[in-house]
Parts: C-alpha cells; sequence; structure tokens
C-alpha cells in the first residue's frame, strides 16, 4: 500500500514542481535509490519500536519554512554533503527546502557560536533543512541547532559535520516541538586525527522526534561525546538512535542519555557502538538511564555492542527505575513537598546531562526554559 | 605458538559413529512422510493432525534471518526425518542393552553404574531420533514421579501430554518450533507430582548418530504444585562433513510453588578448525512459571555447535514468580553463537536475573541477544542482567543486543554489559606466582565463569570445566 507521504513525495519528484532544490547529481541519486526503497515500517530493526504510520498518512506541503541564522549565511548550491544511509536522510537529499554550507578556515578558533533557528510552523508544513559543516585543522568552533515546530507539521533535518585533524567541535541541539509535529534528525559526524567533537541534544519537549545521530572515528586519538535528554509528557514520543563507529585504534567515546517518563509518554533508545577489526585500545562507554513517572509510559531501549577487536575497554549500561525512596523521605523530611522533592531530583539528575554542554548560553536557556515549564527547578533556587 | 597449535588441532573427543544397524526414513517433508512418522510411532490421531497442521503453518513461515549468524540455509527436503536404531523389544533394565549401545554410552561418559554410584542420576538416552533407555524408573515410579521418552508418554499418559504440548511454545511460534512440531520424534517427558521434591537428578542424553539425519526432539516437564527438579541435558554428535540440523523444542511448566533447574552442557559437533562441517542449533526452550511463587531457573553451558541460535526463556505470569539464566557461551574456530534469553514479566512482583558471560576465541563470532519485557500488569517487577565478553584473539568478535522493553512505572531493570580481554597485568600475577601461562588463563577463564558454573549441578559442573579447559586452553596468545 502506498501511504500518502510516499505518494505526495514521488509527485513532488515526478511533477518536478517548483521546490528549493539542491543541485542535481545528489537529489537525483537520492531518488533513484528511493524508488527502490520501503517507507519505514515497524517490521524493520531500526524502526521496531517507531510507528510510522501518523508520519506517513500526512500531506504534507514542502516550504522552505522560516529559518534564522546567526551570522547570516547565503544558501549554498554547492556544498550539498553526502547521500547519507537512512531512508529520510535520502528523502532530505532527495528534497532539500534549504541547504548551509559553513567552512571554518584551518587554526581559527571561533569563540561565538553559530546559531540557527529552524521554525516549522503551520498545518501540513513540511521542512527539509540541510546544513554541511567542515571544521578545517585545527579549527575550534560551536555550533547551535535550534527546531521549534508546532501546529500539525513535519521537519526532516539533516546535519552534516566535517571535524578534520586536530579540530574541536561542540554541537548543541535544541529541539522544542509541541502539538502535532513531527521531527526526524539525522546528524552526522566524521572525525579525523585527535579531534574531539561533542554532541548534545536536550530535547526540551517532543511531540514526536526520531533523532538518529551516527558519528564515525576515521582517525586515531579522536574523541566522539554523545548526550541527550528527554522528559516527555502526555502522549509525547522520544526516540534516539546513535551510532559510534570506531574504525581506527586509540579513540575514546562516551555516551550519556537520559529520560525522565511522564503520563502516557513513549521513548525509545539505541544506541550502538562499533568496534571495527584494527580499532584496537578503543575505549568506549555507553548509558542509558530511565525514570518512570507513571503506570502508562512506555520505554524500550536497546543498547548494542559489536566489537570485532579484542584489545579493548567497552562497556554499557542501561536502567529503568524510580526515584531513590531514601532520598525522596530525606528531602520530605527537610520540609519539601512530595512534588517538590521529586522535581529537585529530577533537576539534579538532568542537569548532569545539560553540563555536557560546553556552550554556557544555551546551558542558561535550557536550563530557564526547563524551570519556566516546572520541570525542573532553576539553580537560583 | 606452539600451545595455539596444539589446541587448534585439538581433536572433538566425542567425533566416533557408533555402527549400529538403524531404521531410516528417505529424506525429504511432506504430509506422507509425517504420516509415516507418526503412524511408525503408533500415535494417536490427535497427534497427528496437531503434526499436519504444525507442519501447514511451517510451509508459510520464513526462515529467520535477523540473527548475528551467516550460514548457508539447510535444505529440508534433503533430511531424513526419522532414523532409529533397529527396534528391540523393550527393555526392564538398561543391562539387556545392545552391547553397542552400551559401549556407545561409556564412550561418553554416561556409564549407567557409574551414575548408580554417583547415587543416582536418571538418565534417557536418545539416539539420532528415539530414546534408547531410561534408568531409574521404578525408583520414581514409587513417588509418582513420570519419567520417560515423550513417545512412551503420548501411549501412557497420553492425557498430561495433550493438556500441556505446544501450551508454552506454540506450533507458531517460530520457524524450527513448527518444524519441530510436525516432525518431532521423540524426546524425554517428565512430570513430578504435587508436593514431591525429586530425589535424584534427571537426565536426558542427546546423540546424533547416523548422517544425514537431523535431530528434533521435544521434551515436556511439569512441575506441579510444590514440587521441585533439578534436570540435566548434555549433547554429542560424531565428525561428520556436512552440516547436520538440531531443532528440537523444550517446553517447562512451572505451577505454584514449585521450581525447575534445567541444565544444558551443549557440545554437539562444533565443525573444524576451518569451519567445515558442524551441527546448526536451532533451539526454542521456553518454561512458563504458571503460578505463584513457581520458579524457574536455566542454566547452559554452551561450547558446541557450528552455529547457534538460542533463547532459553522464561514467561514471569505468577505473581513472585522467579525467572533465572546463567550461561556460559563458548566460541572458537568459525563456530557462531547468537544466544541469549527472554523474560517476559506478566505477574506481580516477579524477579528475573540474567548473567550470560561470552568467550569467543578463533575467528568466532559471539552475540548475546536477550530481551526484558515489563508489561503493563507486573507491577514491582524487577530485573537484573549482566553480559560480559571475553575476547581472546582479534580475530573473534563479541556482540551484545539486549532489547529492553519497560511498560510499568514500579519497574526495576537494570542492564550492564563489559568487553575486554584477558589483561596482561592479570597472566603475569599469575606467572609470578609460578603458575605457567596455560595454567593462568585456564584459572582466569574459569574463575571468569565460575558464577555460572557454579550453578550446575556438582557432577555437570566436573564434565563443564573439563569441556572449558578443551575449548579455550592456550587460545590466547
Amino acid at each position: 500500500m502506498e501511504t500518502t507521504l510516499v505518494s505526495t513525495f514521488h509527485k513532488w519528484l515526478t511533477s518536478n514542481a517548483h521546490a528549493p532544490k539542491l543541485g542535481g547529481a545528489l537529489a537525483e541519486e537520492a531518488s533513484s535509490i528511493l524508488a527502490h526503497r520501503d517507507f519505514p515500517n515497524t517490521r524493520m530493526e531500526e524502526w521496531k519500536y517507531t510507528r510510522t504510520q501518523k508520519l506517513a498518512q500526512g500531506d504534507w506541503k514542502l516550504t522552505s519554512g522560516e529559518i534564522n541564522s546567526d551570522p547570516e549565511f547565503e544558501l549554498h548550491q554547492e556544498t550539498a554533503g553526502t547521500l547519507g544511509q537512512t531512508y529520510f536522510a535520502q528523502v532530505n537529499a532527495a528534497l532539500c527546502s534549504g541547504s548551509w554550507g559553513i567552512t571554518i578556515p584551518q587554526n581559527e578558533q571561533i569563540d561565538e557560536p553559530f546559531q540557527w533557528v529552524i521554525k516549522t510552523h503551520g498545518d501540513q508544513a513540511w521542512v527539509q533543512p540541510r546544513i554541511v559543516v567542515r571544521a578545517n585543522a585545527n579549527s575550534q568552533s560551536k555550533f547551535v541547532f535550534h527546531f521549534e515546530g508546532k501546529d500539525h507539521s513535519f521537519c526532516n533535518g539533516v546535519i552534516q559535520i566535517e571535524v578534520a585533524d586536530n579540530a574541536r567541535v561542540e554541537v548543541d541541539i535544541i529541539q522544542d516541538n509541541a502539538d502535532a509535529h513531527f521531527q526526524i534528525l539525522e546528524v552526522n559526524v566524521e572525525q579525523g586525527k585527535n579531534s574531539h567533537c561533542n554532541v548534545v541534544t536536550h530535547t526540551l519537549d517532543g511531540a514526536w522526534v526520531r533523532n538518529n545521530l551516527h558519528m564515525t572515528l576515521n582517525g586515531e586519538g579522536s574523541h566522539a561525546g554523545l548526550a541527550g535528554f528527554y522528559l516527555p509528557h502526555a502522549q509525547q514520543f522520544v526516540d534516539n538512535h546513535t551510532v559510534v563507529d570506531h574504525r581506527v585504534p586509540h579513540c575514546t567515546s562516551n555516551e550519556l542519555y537520559k529520560g525522565v517518563m511522564y503520563d502516557h509518554s513513549k521513548a525509545v533508545f539505541n544506541g550502538k557502538v562499533f568496534v571495527r577489526r584494527d580499532a584496537q585500545k578503543t575505549e568506549a562507554y555507553q548509558s542509558n538511564k530511565n525514570i518512570m513517572m507513571s503506570d502508562h509510559a512506555v520505554i524500550d531501549t536497546k543498547p548494542e555492542l559489536e566489537i570485532y577487536a579484542d584489545d579493548v575497554r567497552c562497556s554499557h549500561g542501561s536502567t529503568t527505575g524510580q526515584f531513590d525512596e531514601e532520598a525522596l523521605f530525606y528531602l520530605r523530611a527537610r520540609g519539601l513537598s512530595a512534588e517538590g522533592a521529586k522535581q529537585l531530583l529530577v533537576s539534579a539528575y538532568v542537569k548532569e546531562v545539560i553540563d555536557r554542554s560546553q556552550n554556557e548560553t544555551v546551558v542558561n536557556y535550557v536550563k530557564k526554559a526547563l524551570s519556566q515549564r516546572g520541570r525542573i527547578i532553576a539553580d537560583e533556587i | 605458538m606452539e600451545i595455539l597449535d596444539e589446541i587448534t588441532g585439538k581433536e572433538y573427543e566425542f567425533g566416533f559413529t557408533t555402527n549400529i544397524e538403524s531404521d531410516k526414513i528417505p529424506a525429504g517433508l511432506n504430509e506422507d512422510i509425517i504420516r509415516i512418522i507418526s503412524k511408525k510411532k503408533e500415535e494417536p490421531e490427535w497427534l497427528l493432525e496437531w503434526r499436519l497442521e504444525a507442519f501447514r503453518i511451517w510451509e508459510k513461515m520464513q526462515e529467520p534471518a535477523w540473527a548475528h549468524v551467516q550460514y548457508e540455509k539447510p535444505d529440508f527436503q534433503a533430511i531424513s526425518y526419522y532414523s532409529a536404531p533397529k527396534s528391540k523389544p523393550k527393555l526392564n533394565s538398561l543391562d539387556e542393552l545392545d552391547p553397542e549401545l552400551r559401549k556407545t554410552m561409556d564412550r561418553l561418559g554416561i556409564s549407567m553404574d557409574e551414575q548408580k554410584r554417583l547415587n543416582g542420576i536418571a538418565v534417557d538416552f536418545v539416539m539420532d531420533s528415539v530414546s534408547v533407555a531410561t534408568s531409574f524408573k521404578e525408583k520414581l515410579g514409587e513417588l509418582g514421579i513420570i519419567f520417560c521418552s515423550i513417545s512412551e508418554a503420548i501411549r501412557e499418559h497420553g492425557d498430561l501430554v495433550k493438556q500441556y504440548l505446544g501450551t508454552v511454545v506454540p506450533r507458531t511460534d517460530n520457524f524450527y518450533a513448527a518444524l519441530n512440531s510436525a516432525v518431532f520424534t521423540d524426546g524425554s517427558f517428565c512430570y513430578i507430582p504435587k508436593g514431591v521434591r525429586c530425589p535424584m537428578e534427571l537426565s536426558t542424553y542427546f546423540r546424533i548418530n547416523e548422517a544425514g539425519t537431523g535431530q528434533f526432539e521435544r521434551t515436556l516437564l511439569i512441575a506441579d504444585e510444590e514440587s521441585y527438579v533439578s534436570y540435566l541435558e548434555g549433547c554429542t554428535a560424531p565428525q561428520r562433513d556436512e552440516n547436520q540440523l538440531h531443532a528440537a523444542v523444550v517446553e517447562l511448566v512451572a505451577l505454584e510453588k514449585a521450581e525447575i533447574k534445567y541444565s544444558t552442557v551443549q557440545n554437539w559437533y562444533p565443525g573444524d578448525k576451518d569451519g567445515k562441517g558442524g551441527v546448526f542449533n536451532f533451539v526454542t526452550k521456553r518454561g512458563l512459571c504458571a503460578g505463584y511463587k513457581s520458579k524457574i531457573s536455566w542454566t547452559q553451558v554452551e561450547t558446541g555447535s557450528a552455529v547457534t541460535w538460542k533463547y532459553p526463556s522464561c514467561v514471569l505470569k505468577g505473581d513472585y514468580s522467579v525467572g533465572e539464566f546463567y550461561s556460559v557461551a563458548v566460541t572458537n574456530h568459525h563456530q557462531q553463537a547468537d544466544t541469549g534469553t527472554k523474560m517476559i514479566h506478566i505477574g506481580n512482583h516477579t524477579h528475573s536475573t540474567i548473567i550470560s558471560k561470552g568467550i569467543s576465541a578463533g575467528n568466532s563470532n559471539n552475540s548475546y541477544r536477550g530481551l526484558v519485557q515489563i508489561n503493563p500488569s507486573a507491577h514491582h517487577a524487577r530485573n537484573f542482567s549482566q553480559c560480559d565478553s571475553l575476547l581472546m584473539t582479534d580475530t573473534s568478535g563479541a556482540h551484545t543486543f539486549p532489547y529492553i522493553e519497560v511498560n510499568n512505572s514500579s519497574a526495576q531493570v537494570e542492564h550492564e554489559a563489559t568487553t575486554s580481554k584477558i589483561g596482561e597485568d592479570q597472566i603475569f600475577y599469575c606467572l609470578q606466582r609460578g603458575l605457567d601461562e596455560e595454567q593462568a588463563i585456564s584459572m582466569i577463564v574459569n574463575g571468569y565463569a565460575k558464577e555460572v558454573l557454579n550453578k550446575l549441578p556438582m557432577e555437570f559442573a566436573v564434565e563443564a570445566q573439563k569441556l572449558l579447559a578443551i575449548s579455550l586452553e592456550g587460545s590466547v596468545g
């Protein structure tokens, strides 16, 4: 059965309708591959816990959306990046609604972060932004990608980051989606020798979010950091799929994802760590922790290790549980209300992830936003 | 390096064949073959129907491809589905056994006399497709315990079999379970009556002997209220260049306050050092903790088979029921194992524990795949999982695929996994104290696996330790 999204998507392709498209070759390649790919469904291992029916049934209208960048950039046609592996990354390549390319020159240290605010508002709006970052050797830079989704809309974004030898890149992704917004985001990071890249995903509110974060360590001595939190409420759905691919020796990676599940929400976590045959002396750590606040919430987690080298230190851990009764009692005994005590514990729990961000502005913004919504208690109190 | 050569050259100890005349039906699988099997076994009509239905289900199914293993798919029409040592009159005691058969059993180390000396393990011996001997039947009979081959149980305790067969592993469960349901030829049956604590270890020994056959046994074990049983299972096969298929189904049912301890030492022929031959071990094992405070514990030591696809599971339906899974899986040469467990929490206050230790050597791949599912109805469920992997060479692989699905807020689920190799400092420490490298590795590996080996009954623990040593000694340089 052909779903609406698929047919909409084919309509766009065949009619060659006016759409802000990418340069030819990549889009054509993507369309020809997509013609033979099935729409993701729960029979596929990667989508086992993620329902795509509602997304598929949406009658989406491709628009360029409202995207503000700071500092402002020109739309680049040349810096298209690569095709990507996942279905939706290829849909993005085939029908991109706007692309930005930015190159950080060699030896350049830029303290001010580059920022994008990507808004997808209005019923049936469909935005497919693509951002390609190249951080040349010995450079240092910071990036913030702020997604804001509202109404019954769909944002399918791709961010590709190349971190050259000895470069350092800090990435913060803020997701603030409400109502019936669907967001799919693929972040692809390729790292060179002795490089450092840290990606923190702050999912403030996620109506329906699927994140694919793929970090590949291609150069010796590099480090990949991955962190994220999700606090889904009501019927919200948040899905984080991450891959850390250790291809060469002497690399390290550290991953921490934490979630607090309220109401009827559902979250999915899937973390893969690959250690290839020659990637000796790898150190890879992965952790996923979840707290269940409601009997109706669901968490499906699948931390995976696939290891083909023997001289490595790898571990992963996953926990799901409740707050320590003793900790709650301790706080109650000091005069906090039941609600207040829980909130304080959630604050401490989530801040561990937020603080992994190296961007102070983002840290403050996220903490403020969460405390305004009553999720955590701000530092000042 | 010398040690390495010695080990890689190590022969499979149980690779002999026994020259016993056998009754074997032609290869192939269709409804007529199933009718022949059923007729040969003098089965009642309901079972034939049950088998045929399973066959029809199987025909519509596809072989699963999600496991982290690669192998050439078996040709199901090239297998003979029934092979039995030429039928003899029914025996009253083991002393009347065919001398050839007795010799086989002696070579496998299951000398009946020895068992008696060890003060009692009742053994059911299944060769190729049929059960050939069961010991200690009378003694068990006095307590009301039924322990016999499943064929005999179908004849003599049909109602019990009919009541439970396929209730834990339905015919529709998976490809191999459907196949087994259609063509299973023998296996063990055990029933422990209310309040009885089985005084001895019950044991089944499986052996594939004939070439060109597959083994499809079915085990059904029922522990009635407040009973206890410890059950052991061992298996070997001759050395052959072809891949033989073993697709068994094991069903356990534990009623209120009953406890079943099920231990396996799996040592099917793993193929030679170039990965030629070996047994495909595609097994469905599942236990149902049906009653309040029931308990099922799986312990497995997996050293054999070319390809293993096996997930002994527990369905924790009764409140306060307990499921346990302890596993040591060793792979060497070109062996591939994808093994683990499923813990399905349905009842309140259900607890499960998973301890899995993987050891990969040679060019092998060893995967842990496990599911912990906390259903919305399971309040205060608790799970602890630990999966450790030890890598012995840089050409082997160790993988962990845990699936955790939590649908209840009062659940506590923990999972942790580590992967490492034997530390040089650990070996150095042992060498310093006068052990040679071989002993040091053996000691470290045994220490690593001890948590699981300790769960085995004493007689098996000895065998398991020996097996570990054979499979691994010296495989690190």
